[in-house]
């Protein structure tokens, strides 16, 4: 099994987001990602530091969140995994309850819908909550060309 | 991320938006959008087709405006053309049963006008 990778600190700040894609499909290239996959992750790479921006509080702010890629092809079974740390507020997207869908547009609420952005482009979740950080990782898997 | 509109056919407005709506992309347009959107002809078709990247914050652009055109007493329909990437975060999303949603142009402008 080969295992690549990279990590990445960055603010949580609007400003830092287009910066974390860019780093994401950089490295993500470098190591023959397909685009569909690099799409995938990016998806969920800005769900995840739209929810930290929006909903982590102040707390949020006293430390850099940071990213970490591990990329590994085993044959044909290829899988890339993001790590999301942060220091807001604790929250589990796995035992959250996702916004109910409205029926109509005079019902809709705008917002809300960064986790089923999450639980639809990836293939699997993880989530910790360890030394005062949020540790969201988010796995998305292809069969890799021989 | 360019927004650009066009009031060549009478009945309604096209809005076209390209690139990415992030959270950088969406806050770059949503002013001009909300104001695109604003017009007296209160049908508005919205172009996703040139968008490559569609997030959460985008989409609350489009239902925000979609809401505001409703309480006019207008009417929006999004345009995805052969877009999968966007009409698979439409559907993901449950937007695409809440604002109509084309692939085909005449039907999105026969649906706008409706």
């Amino acid at each position: 099994m080969a295992t690549v990778g990279g990590q990445l600190a960055v603010r949580a700040s609007a400003d830092d987001v287009r910066s974390a894609s860019e780093w994401l499909e950089q490295v993500c290239s470098e190591h023959d990602v397909p685009a569909e996959q690099i799409l995938r992750l990016d998806l969920c790479l800005n769900e995840a530091l739209g929810n930290i921006i929006l909903h982590g509080g102040p707390s949020a702010l006293k430390a850099p969140v940071h990213l970490e890629l591990e990329i590994k092809v085993d044959g044909r079974h290829a899988q890339a995994e993001l790590s999301v740390s942060d220091t807001g507020k604790a929250f589990n997207p796995l035992t959250a309850v996702a916004k109910n869908q409205a029926l109509t547009l005079a019902d809709a609420t705008p917002g809300g819908l960064g986790l089923t952005m999450i639980n639809g482009y990836s293939d699997r979740l993880d989530y910790d909550f360890r030394d005062g950080r949020n540790h969201l990782t988010f796995f998305v898997q292809w069969e890799a060309s021989s | 991320m360019p927004i650009n509109y066009n009031d060549s056919n009478a009945k309604f407005r096209l809005i076209w938006l390209s690139g990415r709506l992030d959270i950088a992309g969406t806050a770059e347009i949503e002013g001009k959008f909300a104001a695109f959107a604003a017009t007296e002809r209160i049908r508005v078709i919205v172009d996703l087709t040139g968008v490559n990247f569609l997030s959460s914050i985008g989409i609350r652009a489009i239902i925000s405006n979609a809401k505001a055109q409703q309480q006019r007493g207008g009417k929006m329909v999004l345009f995805v053309g052969e877009n999968a990437t966007v009409a698979k975060t439409l559907e993901l999303t449950g937007i695409a049963t809440l604002i109509p949603t084309f692939k085909d142009m005449s039907e999105a402008e026969q649906a706008a006008t409706q």
